[in-house]
């Protein structure tokens, strides 16, 4: 595959090195009838990052394409059809220190080259609502991958790599044979 | 009773037919609950339930476990209340991937009449609620909505058409944004198996017009025709 036809990270806005929160839907940034920041931020902070019981988010860290592209892998494993929209918010760690919120390292997912980049935090809803209006202002918006234009060519690319998220025939993906 | 005895036992065969019961110990962890009685019929009862396997899916089950049940759930589930009870699962904090597992699993069913008969529950419930001032209903329903257009969307063994059909009756179940660009995601996901592309684009068009006062449900229409193109 000509990987000139891959997204870049700049395609979707991101400012690397940082953080990627995926959520399950675009639109769930953008609620509807809301006429001040802070009373939308709290209704998006709610889908964003659901409450649960531990308060625990999964967070993706990314510095360059090729880890985006090994997280859309891992998003995308098991899923019905595999190439989806993958909806996602670039939070700035920044951003997260601002809100005291401290990401720890939680391995996740087969491919190789990202499983160590997953974080999980303890955001409660307090948090997620002064983090999500810090994004607000700063003017972020909600970006997709989209399953037609980007995910299908990742995971074809991904495939070819042999990325072990993936349905690919190949026995070692390029991280070990580099490694080997 | 009997009839339960004579389901699960269908349900065992058909496994075993598949030649999966015996060979992925993975599967038989996701189905077969810890054995607590010597009475075989009552384990195998538990077994059977669709709902009991839906909350085992999303409570319990690993990637792996949740494809396999998602196959047995899909074929084993007879009422429309097992697809409200995915869709209340697909919303809850404390399941993981609780929405793209709900999703994958709704994708699973082979006719749409369980989801036809969802949507006219919802339908009712929508009209019931009206312009209620409880945003908590509100939101569920939303929720509700959103994700069975997107599971609907998403039911590759049912033709496209239907899908399209049923897309179409779920576009009048509720003037909320989000189920509005829910309802533009699920076209344009349909769009890939239809032959003609036309009436998805015409559909879609709706929400470009003057009549749709949401300036956000206008763009995000725009671009999913752009993306159709």
């Amino acid at each position: 595959m000509d990987k000139s036809m891959l997204p870049s990270l700049n395609n979707f806005g991101i400012d690397a090195p940082g953080y990627i929160r995926k959520i399950d839907r675009l639109k769930h940034w953008d609620p509807e009838n809301f006429d001040n920041l802070k009373s939308r931020a709290k209704v998006a902070s709610e889908r964003v990052f659901k409450p649960n019981s531990r308060n625990l988010h999964s967070l993706w860290y990314v510095e360059t394409a090729e880890q985006f592209y090994g997280m859309v892998s891992v998003l995308s494993a098991g899923r019905t059809p595999r190439n989806q929209n993958i909806d996602f918010l670039w939070i700035d760690a920044e951003e997260l220190d601002s809100t005291s919120i401290k990401p720890e390292p939680v391995p996740e997912g087969q491919c190789l080259f990202v499983s160590s980049l997953h974080f999980n935090a303890y955001i409660d809803p307090i948090a997620s609502e002064n983090l999500c209006l810090i994004m607000m202002q700063a003017g972020r918006k909600a970006q997709r991958c989209k399953e037609k234009k980007h995910t299908k060519l990742i995971l074809e690319y991904q495939t070819e790599r042999g990325c072990k998220a993936t349905e690919t025939s190949k026995e070692n993906c390029d991280c070990e044979v580099v490694s080997l | 009773m009997v009839e339960v005895v004579e389901r699960t036992t269908s349900v065992t065969e058909s496994l075993k037919e598949q030649n999966i019961l015996a060979q992925q110990g993975t599967y038989s962890a996701a189905v077969e609950p810890t054995p607590k009685s010597s009475n075989r019929s009552e384990n195998f009862a538990y077994l059977a339930d669709p709902d009991h396997m839906i909350r085992r899916y999303f409570l319990d089950a690993s990637l792996k476990q949740r494809i396999l049940l998602r196959k047995i759930i899909a074929r084993e589930a007879k009422h429309y209340n097992s697809i409200l009870k995915i869709l209340d699962f697909s919303r809850q904090g404390d399941v993981e991937d609780a929405y793209d597992a709900g999703v994958d699993l709704l994708a699973e069913f082979d006719t749409l009449e369980l989801y036809d008969q969802a949507f006219q529950y919802l339908d009712a419930i929508s009209q019931l609620v009206g312009q209620s001032s409880n945003q908590k209903t509100i939101r569920r329903l939303e929720d509700f909505w959103e994700i069975l257009a997107k599971g609907i969307s998403c039911a590759y063994k049912v033709s496209a058409e239907k899908r399209f059909e049923l897309i179409g009756k779920i576009s009048m179940g509720s003037q909320r944004r989000l189920v509005k660009t829910a309802v533009i995601d699920a076209l344009v996901t349909i769009a890939d198996d239809m032959e003609d592309v036309q009436p998805i684009k015409n559909f879609i068009g709706r929400y470009t017009s003057e009549h749709e006062l949401d300036n956000s449900v206008r763009d995000y229409a725009q671009e999913a025709l752009e993306d159709l193109e």
